[in-house]
């Protein structure tokens, strides 16, 4: 089963629609928007449980860069060249809506090309998948007492 | 402040140690060679029968009650069931052999690939989040994210992480502090997601 959003579609938040609207016509061309409602971002508690979770076996080399930015290193970016497109379930997983989102705040910065609005679209249609599922697979906590 | 001070390595720092686990059955493990086999039995029919049953049992004195471990249960359960839903439901993807092996991967993961291969900012970016994930550095800079990024060496990233919060205010987990830890952040409680229980 593949997310189903439609593909030519960029699910945005208001402050991403006033971006998108800032946009050149030429480059909005062809591609639609609709509002995104989802609220459930991940808390930072669940984000560190997620990184804890998180299995980067096929590309070790992006597991060892993070932990030097952590030990206050700048990352080398240029390590991780070559990585696989394989990772990114995995990350987008680990990172959360919270970090796609930002992602989608950086992409708008850089898009210049219809290749650049697909990934934007491609971005806000990840993000959607994880908010449906934050909002829908959850186990409630303890409120009885 | 430099990312060496950044909290979050270790336990106690945002109260949850997170675990290297990705099912439930090394969940249990976990839990029952920590707390013994009694506690996750009764943790779990806490959690999953919702009945209360928690009420009344002591807690064990000097450690973490209870109900903080069964916090910590259900935020990685929860997690496990996530990511088995993402990973293994919505972003099943089919890889084709072709001649030598490769990887098929259908939109919109190519889409979001060209944007890693053709702007380094992103993967920067991402690696951002992941170590800010890691160090709970989200819990601690909501409002400095900035500080955050250049303790990371990465400040050109920080103002993307703001963008979020004009989404939705993210919500903060009550803080689990097994044996009575450092941390003594203010936080609310998890908000009720929809009243959905997976059983697993």
């Amino acid at each position: 089963m593949i997310a189903s959003m439609d593909r030519t579609t960029l699910a945005l938040t208001d402050a991403e629609t006033a971006r998108w609207n800032a946009l050149p016509a030429a480059l909005k061309e062809g591609w639609t928007t609709e509002r995104e409602t989802g609220t459930a971002y991940e808390s930072a508690v669940m984000l560190k449980v997620r990184a804890g979770m998180a299995r980067f076996d096929s590309f070790p080399a992006l597991r060892t860069v993070v932990a030097k930015a952590i030990a206050g290193e700048k990352p080398d970016v240029a390590a991780l060249k070559g990585m696989p497109d394989a990772v990114l379930p995995e990350l987008f997983f680990t990172i959360g809506a919270v970090g796609v989102t930002a992602l989608i705040a950086a992409m708008f910065d850089h898009a210049t090309t219809d290749e650049d609005v697909a990934a934007l679209a491609g971005l806000t249609s990840v993000r959607r998948d994880i908010l449906k599922v934050n909002e829908t697979v959850t186990i409630p906590p303890y409120d009885v007492r | 402040m430099t990312s060496a001070e950044l909290p979050g390595g270790k336990k106690g720092d945002a109260g949850v140690e997170p675990l290297s686990v990705q099912t439930i059955e090394e969940l249990d493990r976990h839990f029952e060679g920590t707390y013994g086999k009694d506690k996750l039995a009764i943790v779990k029919a806490s959690l999953y029968e919702q009945s209360g049953v928690l009420d009344g049992v002591d807690e064990r004195v000097g450690g973490p009650s209870l109900r903080e471990i069964r916090e910590e249960y259900r935020l990685h359960a929860e997690a496990i069931a996530q990511k088995e839903t993402l990973l293994g439901t919505v972003w099943r993807y089919t890889t084709n052999t072709v001649g030598f092996a490769t990887d098929v991967v259908t939109a919109p993961f190519r889409w979001t690939w060209h944007a890693f291969t053709n702007y380094p900012v992103m993967t920067t970016l991402g690696i951002a989040a992941l170590a800010l994930g890691g160090t709970a550095a989200y819990l601690y800079y909501a409002g400095k994210i900035e500080e955050a990024c250049a303790a990371l060496g990465v400040p050109e990233v920080g103002k993307y992480f703001g963008a979020f919060k004009d989404a939705a205010q993210p919500t903060v987990d009550t803080p689990i502090v097994p044996g009575g830890g450092e941390a003594g952040i203010p936080g609310g409680t998890v908000a009720p997601s929809a009243p959905t229980t997976r059983p697993l």
